[in-house]
């Protein structure tokens, strides 16, 4: 029998904690146990055999910490474990040996500094060997970020073709440390294909019978729940914990209940633990959970689910039609495209979708620093949204969860390209109703290559549910006929249980007030049983639609939400009759960003560009900086009033020819290995405010990237980051590299380790103690 | 044994002076707008905060050293500051991912917004370790949070102390490789178990000897 086969045919036991045991056999507080595989093995072995005594059918090596990072000699280790954990099995029917991988222990980018491919190759060396010397199966575990669960499972999944079981550590807020939600992670891990998913550790089995009923809810494939044996105390200088064998084993009963099929301990149980459970239990019915029919996608932190209320995508994070949208892409000004982002974000959106191509830029880079940058500040679920297939994959592989995927046609080229990248790394997809002959003109003919792209995708293992098809609105303009074909594909699709978005306002191409078009339309298209549109949450109209639809459709209690969208949208009308009655000047030292914008785009109708800027914005800003220098004006006050000249720049920057207003280039970094860029982006504010080119290369910044920027840009002052004094060595090598290559660029450098000394020696050209330093350090090496 | 806590952020008292003295106040008094700044500010980051603390009571050798089973722990300065003592806990603690996650946003969105939530993190990491260090059964006798970097005290030992306690396990916490924590609002430190009550204890930094410091 197979490790499939028995966890398909009744209740699979695992085995219990390790730690305790070995403890009381002389393991030191400190020691690592893997290293006992190698120097006591008898004593592991030892250990399995009393839970495979107990009933256990898994058994794990004792490989928990066993990766590259702890250990030199990691395939001794990991290979003996193997080894000793067979040894255990050979007198055993139906027992299994799973390697058992737990996490890195360290943290992956963007908020640390480990990289998903680094945290990948790291599971794959180890998941290797373990194959190699003969696992059953890859046991995943202890893993508390999603993150990181994801680079596991892919790591088994490219590293050998053993079955994938993976728990994670939920806390009693039923959540991952980093964030997602069971339903979040069963999204993520059923896509990648893990064959059994479930939590361990940090609860104890009443906690965690909890939690089952959310994973029997939304989970196709078997449960795995191994709890500790409740919580710990110290008792004389040991570790007890206070659930023993018999109350343990009476909740795991109700946790098979409640639809787990694989049950065993984490901390503190024991071989007696498993006993009583396997006793209490295996006579209980079995049932596998059902094939769940739901489409969902997800983040770090939640799914969304589509199917249950019209889903809004937010179309915004696109260059199409989008002057300064293509400018920051040009520019590679990350900020702003985040900045879109979270602004939809904050409009409601539920998915974020994300289109970053452009002819004369590098896509797949751009698609994947977008996504990471993105997933590091905004926990909407993003739909990857490109027809180059090596940036759609390069995007899903590093992307935090199941991602919504636009789109694939009803061509076989699309078709081949798209559905193996579904299958491998998990995501819905969007399935355009187009093939070979074009865009069919009937309704019946485009729900005719949705059944045919279902049907190719079913053949590749692609579950019908994730394809979410887009019977494509085109423009009524041009054929009068075209809405009512939408309309009645979507409804037809929908009676059949096939889900559906529309990229709405194409509707309305070629006519006048688009808006009012778009939103009628919308409306039509979700009374048809529409399930998501990508659309624009910055237009009222469309939000209008979507709210009213919500309320008048039961789906918004009490109205509400209603109400809640209804009451902001009053306030701003108000606002901007009140706008002009203030000076810029007054603005700007008062910061008050709306006003700002409002008054300069009232002041160039009479006066130029150059004089708002040069008469008013920077005469404004010199007053509070010198306010700021002079200890009258504080860093807040400051800020607030270099945000209100940002607003007044903006507004007068499209009136000004390109190149004619900036001063000069500055190059911004955080050194390598630093991750804290709070001040940096303080000093990027007041300089772009002072009218400096500034190019913000970001955290984390090797010294070579600094120096090919400067070379390439030609800028000639480089301003550089550094929060500790571990991270002053990157510094003072960027700025030897610097004087290596690009002599004639100046350096200044701040941060909160850093000193007028401590530059010195670092030879930089200057130190900037506050943001205020770096403006005049800059009016120095441009203006003089 | 590893012992884990958390609390809710209702029992966080931020105090809004305090982050006016991180933005650059000191005594100075804070204008309205920085005020209300600080208040919308501070009721975000308490929703998106996650308060856990960790530690474990180790013994402290005759000469000042404590051993974390990877190496001793032996600076002069911390010597000193655990002069008399027989134990004391080493101990960690932070205020969650999704705070981190808040700081960042919110220094995209704006510079200024950004710095005033990354002060109240730090106005709340302290806040969060006086009063988890304040419940301590033997909390009078207690000596100031003694950390990594603090005199003498190589930031190396960051990593002892992480690894001790397990912290990506227990509380979410970890370390970058150059010794930055994750998220950046945490604490590590050795707290020294005192034998007499009221001796070398002190609010926050008042125990320091730098007099003229701005933040005192």
């Amino acid at each position: 029998m197979t490790i499939i086969e028995k966890i398909k045919s009744g209740t699979t036991y695992c085995d219990g904690g390790a730690g305790t045991l070995l403890q009381s056999w002389g393991l030191k507080a400190g020691e690592k146990p893997e290293t006992w595989n190698i120097t006591n093995p008898e004593k592991i072995i030892e250990m399995h055999r009393l839970y495979l005594d107990a009933g256990a059918n898994i058994i794990t090596t004792c490989t928990f910490g066993a990766n590259r990072l702890k250990f030199d000699n990691l395939e001794e280790i990991v290979t003996a474990a193997v080894n000793n954990a067979k040894t255990a099995c050979e007198e055993y029917e139906n027992a299994f040996v799973a390697l058992d991988i737990g996490p890195t222990g360290k943290m992956l980018e963007p908020l640390g500094d480990l990289s998903f491919e680094e945290a990948v190759s790291i599971f794959s060396e180890t998941i290797k060997i373990g194959a190699n010397a003969g696992a059953d199966l890859i046991l995943i575990e202890t893993i508390n970020d999603s993150y990181e669960a994801k680079a596991a499972v892919l790591a088994a999944k490219e590293s050998c073709d053993l079955p994938i079981f993976i728990t994670c550590v939920y806390d009693d807020a039923h959540k991952l440390m980093t964030g997602a939600d069971p339903k979040a992670m069963i999204a993520m891990l059923e896509g990648l294909g893990a064959d059994a998913i479930g939590m361990n550790c940090s609860l104890g089995p009443k906690q965690m019978a909890e939690i089952v009923p959310e994973f029997a809810k939304y989970a196709s494939v078997p449960i795995i729940v191994n709890p500790n044996a409740g919580l710990p105390r110290s008792e004389n200088g040991k570790t007890v914990y206070d659930i023993d064998a018999d109350e343990f084993s009476d909740i795991m009963c109700d946790i098979v209940k409640s639809g787990a099929t694989i049950i065993g301990g984490c901390c503190g149980t024991t071989p007696e633990h498993i006993k009583k459970t396997v006793e209490k239990t295996k006579n209980l019915p079995f049932a596998l959970p059902e094939k769940k029919n739901h489409t969902l996608v997800s983040s770090y932190t939640h799914a969304v689910e589509i199917g249950k209320h019209p889903v809004i995508i937010g179309e915004r994070i696109n260059p199409t039609g989008k002057k300064r949208f293509k400018e920051a892409l040009r520019e590679n000004d990350i900020g702003y495209i985040l900045n879109e982002g979270l602004a939809q974000n904050k409009k409601g959106v539920e998915i974020l979708d994300v289109n970053v191509g452009l002819p004369e830029i590098d896509e797949t880079s751009m698609m994947v620093n977008v996504i990471k940058a993105l997933q590091g500040v905004t926990d909407l679920p993003l739909q990857i949204d490109t027809v180059d297939p090596i940036a759609m994959e390069k995007a899903m592989r590093i992307y935090n969860g199941k991602a919504l995927i636009n789109s694939v046609s009803g061509k076989e080229e699309s078709m081949k390209a798209v559905f193996p990248l579904i299958k491998k790394y998990g995501g819905a997809v969007i399935a355009v109703t187009l093939d070979e002959n074009g865009i069919p003109a009937s309704a019946a003919e485009r729900v005719e290559i949705a059944r045919k792209i279902i049907s190719r995708a079913k053949e590749y293992g692609i579950d019908e549910n994730d394809i979410i098809v887009d019977p494509l609105a085109m423009a009524v303009s041009s054929d009068s006929e075209s809405a009512n074909v939408t309309l009645k594909a979507v409804k037809e699709l929908h009676k059949t249980g096939i889900k559906t978005s529309l990229g709405v306002s194409n509707i309305s191409f070629g006519l006048p007030s688009r808006a009012d078009v778009n939103s009628v339309f919308y409306t039509m298209a979700m009374q048809c049983g529409l399930d998501c549109a990508i659309i624009n949450p910055f237009s009222d109209e469309m939000m209008k639609a979507w709210h009213c639809f919500m309320a008048l459709t039961g789906k918004d209690e009490n109205c509400s939400d209603y109400i809640e969208f209804a009451d902001k949208l009053s306030p701003v009308q108000t606002l901007a009759s009140e706008k002009s009655d203030m000076s810029l000047d007054v603005c700007i030292i008062s910061g008050l960003k709306e006003q700002a914008g409002a008054v300069a785009i009232e002041l160039l109708k009479t006066t130029s560009p150059m004089e708002i800027i040069d008469g008013m914005i920077i005469p404004a800003l010199n007053t509070v900086g010198k306010g700021f220098e002079e200890k009258k004006v504080y860093l807040p006050q400051l800020l607030m009033s270099a945000q209100a000249a940002k607003e007044a720049f903006e507004a007068v920057k499209s009136a000004i020819p390109a190149g004619e207003n900036k001063k000069g280039k500055v190059i911004i970094a955080t050194v390598k290995g630093d991750v804290h860029d709070i001040g940096k982006n303080i000093v990027k504010v007041l300089l772009e405010n002072y009218g400096y080119d500034v190019l913000d290369l970001g955290k984390d910044v090797a010294p070579e990237t600094i120096v090919d920027s400067v070379k390439s840009s030609g800028a000639k002052l480089v301003g550089l980051s550094a929060l500790m004094t571990t991270t002053v060595p990157a510094m003072e090598e960027t700025i030897k590299l610097l004087r290596k290559e690009a002599p004639e660029c100046k350096v200044m450098v701040g941060g909160a380790v850093m000193t007028e000394e401590y530059a010195a020696m670092i030879n930089a050209d200057s130190y900037g103690s506050d943001a205020m330093a770096s403006v005049r350090f800059a009016e120095k090496i441009y203006c003089n | 044994m590893i012992n884990i806590i958390k609390s809710a952020a209702a029992e966080i008292n931020i105090d809004p002076k305090e982050v006016a003295v991180y933005l650059g106040y000191y005594s100075a008094e804070t204008d309205d707008n920085t005020k209300t700044l600080i208040a919308e500010c501070t009721e975000e980051f308490l929703k998106a905060a996650d308060f856990r603390a960790c530690y474990a009571e180790v013994d402290v050798s005759a000469n000042g050293e404590i051993d974390l089973g990877n190496g001793k722990i032996i600076c002069n300065s911390l010597k000193r500051n655990l002069d008399g003592c027989e134990k004391a806990y080493v101990f960690a603690a932070t205020t969650g991912i999704e705070s981190h996650r808040l700081i960042e946003r919110n220094s995209i969105i704006s510079p200024l917004k950004g710095m005033v939530t990354d002060c109240i993190g730090s106005a709340a990491i302290e806040a969060f370790c006086d009063k988890i260090n304040l419940s301590f059964e033997n909390c009078e006798c207690l000596r100031p949070r003694f950390s990594p970097g603090y005199g003498d005290m190589p930031l190396e030992c960051q990593k002892d102390i992480v690894e001790f306690l397990q912290t990506k396990k227990n509380i979410g916490m970890s370390l970058t490789e150059s010794l930055m924590m994750v998220p950046v609002k945490s604490v590590t430190a050795i707290i020294g178990i005192g034998k007499e009550k009221n001796k070398c204890t002190g609010p926050g930094c008042m125990i320091c000897s730098g007099i003229n410091c701005p933040y005192r």
